[in-house]
């Protein structure tokens, strides 16, 4: 949340938090942040506060700081302040709205196993899928995908997976690499990587080589719960452990600004507890809420895709690397009404307007490209002129060296 | 990998530089053989080479160096790298879907087992070779998008006479297993994520050439599919003074063509693979599709359309191998290129006469205590085979090899290596060279048991079962009947099919097996570490109470509510009445002195005391009393 | 008497023999009741057949019993395989034989005390006191128990080795009872040696060492002989093994019970669902519970060191890392020398209904969780916790009794307190 705007009404002062354009969605203010923000500040002013909603409008005064992070009532303010407050926003960061990051990079889990949880890799390889279209390099994502569905002995067609029944697009397509796959995605796996603390061995391409230019695509699909997200059926990763994984990856300087999507059921309860900042966090439903399959598939048997996803996927299919599209525009991407669950949205960590902030600063790729107007003549391939393969100057004879050979495959020595 | 070039002037003087700068020589070389088979199914083996030779190149596999690889072409950089750095010096790695029926379908070109395999030869070296090897297969994982990682002491094992380097090498080094490391893994899965990057490998890269016909649908759908990279030193030439390195990007493919209604087994290139094949990889020496017209005499059997550019033919009898050659960079001037097999009657599916030597594995027993793996050995041909059996199995099955290695039985067979597994450590690693008469069938059983793992042991769908790797059966054959290719001196696909005379080694797997070990309860930890610590302390108190305590004589409080007082008193009354009227000696709850222990047989201690009251009595009468004694002494013997 | 003495020993061969030669004995040798990862003649035949080969036998996880069991055992193996069967039985019929003897003198050593003590006996105490009938009855139920008792029987007819750890049991049973002190050093150490818990049988005996002899000799002479013999051992079993890999395969295994193989005890289910970090910490307190009630009883019963050696058998049973049936039917056969407490015991019939219940639907729960698949591990765990408490029950209840057996003769058996009634506690 960001502070507006502060004025002086009936003896005290009014805070109003920035209108954030989701419609629906509800807010959970974490109170005891806004406590320990308002704490240190106030005492220095000497000024008493309660907590509560309701805001007017004013313009804002000038001069002494004061660091809000939340709607609050301010009760009396005495205070050795010459003039009227100004606002400072949260952790001193600019106000800035342009674009801070020098790479992308992505991060797309699926925890289910087993072939009735087809839609949850077809949720995951749908958003791979836009996000390598969008310009993300494979060796800047990292596929999590916990079964085998494309080549599963029971789809009726091997390699392909649709998320659609009509099967107008093949979203694992023929050009994929999963980083981590089967047993391999585990919780621990997944903090590790995005902590940065793996084994020396690990290889680059299971690896989040991020800087403090990075902006991470996090996107989570599977099972969850109030407060937890299954991992393949046999351990879960609790809220806490996500944001204390978050919190360790800002302090190590490890991203820039993180958009975490999660399409599961009770999804905002996995951003419940995120404390560090700049992550804007999206989840397909509400505690207490489920997040609903879209269609099932005749032919394949089961559901293909859930709805969040579906729509998600619709919209960023219209993206293309140049789009101006917005965050904001993606945030209002599954309405109720095609939802039925509310999407949730975090919106206080993050310092930026999402009408701001364009789609593909999350789901593209910064890129260097030189646009040329020269027009280039290339030979025709597989023609008579064929690229010259270099015809080597070939090597000196060699010294008289002892001839090799080749070892004997069976060596039995008859018994 | 799409080169952007500058001006024509910039692209001829990188040419230019390109010729002249480089001193090592690379050549690649992509074929396809395509194979009818006498099942009806198609076989395609797709082989793209890569060779390099350096003098460095030679100078190292000379002297068992690592290779130190500098000016990268055509090889690819990201397997030089890794090489390079982990002291390899022969790798073989396959990822395989479905089963190779040796019966019906004789010997592959490379033969593979369902899952994941993978061998190495390493240089010797001073550093750890196991800390090697689990790096090694850590950068192949990423290298291959497998999960290659999973393999570790616990399933990797040196065979002493399998496997057996298959680039050159001196028989000091040939025989000392200690420099190589086998290891499968069973449940790996290959689809589109393994061929990605394994495509990426070429040279060529996934755009022109061969490699455009691997189009992922057809491929997995087929019944089965294999990939694999060899990667090894081999005979620059005939007299083999030099050595140059061969990788070698196998896929082989088993299709069933559609056939047509009336079942004729037409089959054409378009059909095969779905994609048009409409350009040869620049970059190819020799770029060749082979099919295989053995059986075809006079294109009897089918005819192939358009006519081939030659015709090989080599050998006689066993041995006699008759291809039809395209070359590509010929045929393909830029128009869809297909070839079309048209068959002039329909396929009879009939007897197909089994290959010399074919195995069988499975499991017998039942339920989830113990059971034996049973191997199969069938030598269809007159002499007897040798043979060499090498089977790894998991420590969770803890083998009993006594019951089934009988005086009787180990004389026409001995174990030549056995490594007993260690639990959570090491495998079982069993080596065996049998002899398999002629026209005979051989069995052999290990029995086993099956262990309960620890609950965080077992993967999240324990009840799918665990995986045996396939069993290696390596010999000799008398004849190249069957076999694909025997020869590993020749450096293309179409020298190794135009097989030479007499014997052939030959390598085949067999299937691979599931187990379901037996599982517990995965929702109970809490629940029986509390049942099973309060056995524990139901021992603890009772214990605790005898050894830290003494019996001790209390006063009895009878505390009795008002009820119970007033219920008491009136029994009394009516028990005083009575008592006059019946003359009996009951005696009122009340009265009575409460004894600890409840039990029925005390009704006897009662009389007893009774009794011992009137003794008492006695005793009190005459007072110098040794009876008790003297009962005693009458006791005593 | 002697005809029927006789009658019950060929009785007792005579079952064995039969259920080994019938189809019921090769089911028997599978059971996990009997056979043990440490105890099962197939791993001992395995072994043998390992070290024949040349391979080394302790890097394994097969096989687990001491060197010069694996030497013994290949001897067996290769020169008397026939009269197996037959070594088995008579083993087994030793082992009864010594246990009467272990009876009789405990009877007799019994009658004297009491003849020494009787004036310390209250005047009451009449009834409770030993007669020699009741005695020597004791000593033919002993007997008949260890040979017929079905865990003892089925626990022969598998062929564990457990049959022979049971004979080095009584014959140290049999050492400390008529004083042979250095031999009893020695046999404590060769019960040590086979399986490591019966250490905890040098307590009992030297106490009843001590009592009888009344000489600090008595101490020393039997921790010496143990300490000579146990060393003696284990330089030969390192110089039969090769090197001192062994110990881990054998005591290593014993102590830390990595193989879960399902069996009557405490340990496999509860180390199958223990969580990592924790895994030592409650190894150790496993094992030290087994032997942690030998002190405390040691001193609580030193009046009765053959009551304290069976106590100690029992424990061991229940909370040594692999129990099979063979053990648990080794101390029940000692229970009838202390008919005379069973007066005083109050949970006999529970007891019993536990131990029939529990060994009836132990193999029932087994064979659904293993072979018919409907059953899961829960089931069989339940049975064999319960088997186990009936344990408990039936020697704490068989410790009470005697507590209160011995302050009944001294104190008399009247509850009163000052003539009114009062009650007995333990404060």
């Amino acid at each position: 949340m960001r502070l507006q705007e502060l004025a002086m009404i009936d003896g005290g002062y009014w805070a109003q938090t920035g209108s954030l354009g989701v419609g629906e969605a509800t807010w959970r203010i974490n109170m005891e942040r806004v406590a320990t923000a308002l704490r240190s500040p106030w005492h220095t002013l000497g000024a008493s506060y309660t907590l509560e909603s309701g805001a007017h409008l004013s313009p804002p005064p000038p001069a002494c700081s004061l660091r809000i992070t939340a709607r609050v009532r301010l009760a009396s303010l005495v205070t050795s302040c010459p003039g009227p407050l100004s606002v400072v926003y949260d952790q001193g960061v600019s106000e800035t709205s342009e674009k801070t990051h020098t790479n992308n990079w992505a991060v797309l889990v699926d925890t289910s196993r087993f072939w009735f949880n087809y839609r949850h890799v077809a949720n995951v390889l749908s958003m791979y899928r836009s996000v390598k279209r969008l310009g993300i390099p494979d060796s800047q994502i990292i596929l999590m995908v916990a079964d085998d569905m494309a080549c599963n002995p029971r789809n009726p067609r091997p390699a392909t997976v649709f998320n659609n029944a009509h099967q107008h697009i093949n979203v694992y397509g023929e050009d994929v690499e999963v980083d981590y796959r089967g047993y391999e995605v585990t919780v621990e796996n997944f903090v590790r990587l995005l902590t940065g603390r793996l084994a020396p061995s690990t290889p680059r391409s299971k690896r989040l080589l991020t800087d403090d230019g990075s902006n991470i695509l996090i996107y989570m699909t599977g099972h969850g719960g109030d407060g937890f997200l299954k991992f393949q059926d046999s351990e879960e990763i609790t809220n806490v452990e996500l944001a204390d994984a978050f919190e360790q990856m800002w302090q190590k300087k490890r991203y820039n600004e993180i958009l975490f999507i999660i399409d599961t059921c009770q999804a905002a309860s996995m951003y419940e507890h995120f404390y560090s900042p700049n992550i804007l966090a999206i989840a397909s439903s509400l505690v207490g809420e489920d997040s609903l399959s879209h269609h099932v598939d005749p032919a394949i048997g089961v559901y293909i895709i859930d709805r969040f996803t579906y729509y998600a996927l619709e919209f960023l299919e219209r993206v293309t690397p140049d789009s101006k599209k917005t965050l904001a525009q993606f945030l209002q991407v599954c309405p109720k009404r095609v939802c039925i669950s509310t999407v949730g949205v975090r919106l206080d960590l993050y310092k930026r307007d999402p009408s701001r902030v364009l789609v593909t600063e999350f789901f593209g790729s910064v890129r260097n490209v030189e646009l040329t107007t020269r027009v280039l003549d290339l030979p025709k391939c597989g023609g008579s002129r064929q690229v010259a393969v270099n015809k080597s100057v070939n090597t000196r004879s060699s010294k008289a060296t002892k001839p090799l050979h080749y070892a004997s495959q069976l060596p039995l020595h008859h018994s | 990998m799409n080169t952007r070039l500058g001006s024509p002037v910039a692209w001829c003087a990188w040419l230019a530089l390109w010729c002249v700068g480089v001193r090592a020589d690379n050549k690649f070389t992509e074929e396809l053989l395509l194979r009818p088979l006498a099942s009806g199914h198609l076989h395609s083996h797709f082989e793209f080479t890569t060779t390099w030779s350096s003098p460095e190149i030679s100078k190292a596999v000379h002297n068992y160096r690592d290779f130190e690889f500098a000016h990268y072409d055509l090889f690819p950089r990201a397997l030089g790298e890794v090489v390079e750095r982990y002291h390899v010096r022969e790798l073989h790695l396959s990822l395989t879907q479905g089963l190779w029926r040796h019966r019906k379908w004789g010997y592959p070109v490379v033969d593979a087992p369902p899952g994941a395999q993978l061998w190495v030869w390493f240089n010797p070296t001073t550093d750890d070779l196991d800390q090697t090897w689990r790096d090694l297969v850590n950068a192949l994982s990423g290298l291959i998008c497998a999960s290659l990682n999973f393999i570790d002491s616990t399933n990797t094992v040196s065979p002493e006479l399998s496997y057996r380097p298959q680039g050159v090498a001196d028989d000091w080094y040939a025989g000392n297993s200690s420099y190589m490391r086998y290891a499968a893994l069973p449940r790996e899965n290959v689809c589109t994520e393994n061929l990605t990057p394994w495509k990426k490998l070429l040279p060529c890269d996934a755009q022109s050439g061969l490699v455009a016909l691997l189009h992922p649908g057809p491929l997995y759908t087929a019944h089965y599919h294999s990939l694999s990279l060899h990667l090894r030193p081999s005979c620059q030439d005939a007299d083999c003074h030099n050595a140059q390195l061969e990788l070698v990007q196998a896929l082989s493919l088993v299709q069933l063509p559609d056939s047509s209604a009336e079942g004729y087994q037409d089959w054409s290139l378009h059909n095969l693979f779905l994609v048009p094949l409409i350009y040869s990889c620049p970059l190819a020496d020799i770029s060749r599709i082979y099919v295989d017209i053995t059986d075809n005499e006079d294109m009897k059997k089918f005819t192939l359309e358009p006519a081939p550019h030659q015709v090989e033919e080599s050998g006689s009898e066993a041995s006699h191998r008759r291809l039809a050659v395209y070359d590509t960079h010929k045929a393909l001037i830029g128009d869809p290129f297909s070839i079309d097999a048209v068959y002039s009657d329909h396929h009879i599916y009939g007897m197909v006469s089994p290959p010399i030597l074919h195995v069988s594995r499975f499991i017998t027993g039942y339920g989830q205590e113990g059971g034996s793996i049973t191997v199969k050995f069938t030598n269809t041909g007159p002499e007897p085979l040798t043979l060499v059996y090498l089977e790894v199995v998991p420590w969770y099955l803890r083998l009993f090899l006594h019951t089934s290695h009988s005086a009787e039985q180990l004389e026409s067979m001995y174990v030549a290596k056995l490594v007993t597994a260690r639990d959570r450590e090491l495998p079982w690693l069993y080596e065996a060279v049998l002899e398999v008469g002629p026209r005979t069938t051989r069995e052999l059983s290990l029995e086993f048991n099956r262990a309960l793992l620890k609950w965080l042991e077992y993967p999240p769908d324990a009840n799918h079962g665990f995986y045996i790797p396939a069993a290696t059966v390596s010999t000799i054959l008398p004849s190249p009947r069957n076999v694909s290719v025997n020869s590993l001196n020749e450096s293309t696909l179409k020298g190794k099919l135009l097989v030479r005379d007499g014997e052939s080694f030959v390598r085949i797997h067999t299937e691979t097996l599931l187990v379901s070990l037996p599982t517990p309860d995965f929702s109970m930890p809490y629940n029986v570490i509390c049942l099973a610590c309060t056995v524990v302390a139901l021992a603890f108190g009772p214990i605790h109470n005898i050894t830290t305590k003494k019996l001790v004589l209390k006063k009895l409080e009878v505390k009795e509510s008002l009820l119970t007082r007033l219920i008491n008193k009136i029994k009394g009354k009516f028990r005083r009445s009575s008592k006059v009227d019946d003359g009996g000696a009951e005696k009122t709850p009340a009265a009575e002195p409460v004894v600890v222990e409840e039990n029925p047989l005390y009704e006897d201690r009662e009389e007893l005391e009774d009794i011992m009251e009137e003794e008492e009595e006695e005793e009190e009468e005459d007072k110098d009393s040794c009876k008790p004694s003297e009962e005693n002494s009458k006791k005593d013997r | 008497m002697a005809w029927g003495v006789w009658c019950i020993y060929v009785l007792g061969a005579g079952v064995r023999l039969w259920l080994m030669n019938s189809s019921g004995g090769d089911f028997i040798a599978k059971r996990v009741e009997f056979s043990t990862p440490l105890n099962s003649w197939k791993r001992v035949e395995e072994g043998v057949f390992l070290y024949s080969q040349g391979i080394p036998v302790y890097s394994g996880g097969v096989f687990h019993e001491t060197p010069l069991c694996l030497l013994i055992s290949s001897f067996l193996i290769r020169s008397w395989r026939a009269y197996l069967s037959l070594l088995f039985v008579a083993c087994d019929l030793l082992t009864a034989a010594l246990l009467a003897a272990v009876a009789a003198s405990y009877s007799r050593k019994q009658l004297v005390e009491q003849k020494k003590n009787v004036d310390k006996y209250s005047v009451d105490a009449l009834p409770l006191l030993l007669t020699s009938e009741s005695l020597w009855s004791g000593v033919a139920y002993v007997s008949a128990v260890y040979l017929f008792c079905p865990y003892t029987v089925a626990s022969c007819v598998a062929q564990t080795t457990t049959v022979f750890d049971n004979l080095v049991l009584a014959t140290v049973l049999v050492s400390m009872v008529k004083g042979y002190s250095i031999l009893f050093g020695g046999l404590v150490a060769v019960a040590t040696y086979q399986s490591f818990y019966p250490v905890c049988l040098l307590v009992p005996g030297i106490i009843s060492l001590v009592q009888e002899k009344n000489s600090i000799s008595a101490l020393v002479k039997p921790l010496l002989s143990f300490a000579v013999s146990l060393g003696l051992l284990m330089i030969m079993s390192a110089e039969i093994a090769g090197s001192w890999e062994f110990l881990e395969a054998t005591y290593g295994f014993i102590l830390a019970a990595p193989d879960l193989t399902p069996n009557i005890g405490l340990f496999w289910y509860f180390f199958t669902e223990m969580f990592e970090h924790f895994r030592l910490f409650f190894l150790a307190t496993f094992q030290i519970n087994a032997f942690v009630y030998v002190l405390p009883l040691s001193i609580r019963l030193r009046r009765d060191p053959i009551l304290l050696a069976t106590a100690l058998l029992a424990f061991t049973a229940v909370f040594r890392s692999y129990p099979s049936l063979g053990n648990v039917g080794f101390y029940l056969a000692l229970v009838p020398m202390w008919k005379h407490l069973h007066p005083f015991m109050r949970q006999t019939f529970i007891v019993g209904c536990m131990f029939v219940s529990t060994s009836v639907l132990g193999p029932i729960m087994y064979n659904l969780w293993i072979f018919s698949g409907s059953a899961n591990a829960n089931f069989y765990f339940a049975v064999t916790l319960a088997f186990n408490t009936a344990q408990i029950f039936l020697v704490t209840d068989l410790l009470f009794a005697y507590v209160k057996w011995e302050y009944q003769l001294t104190h008399g058996s009247k509850i009163e307190v000052d003539g009114s009634p009062g009650r007995l506690t333990l404060q």
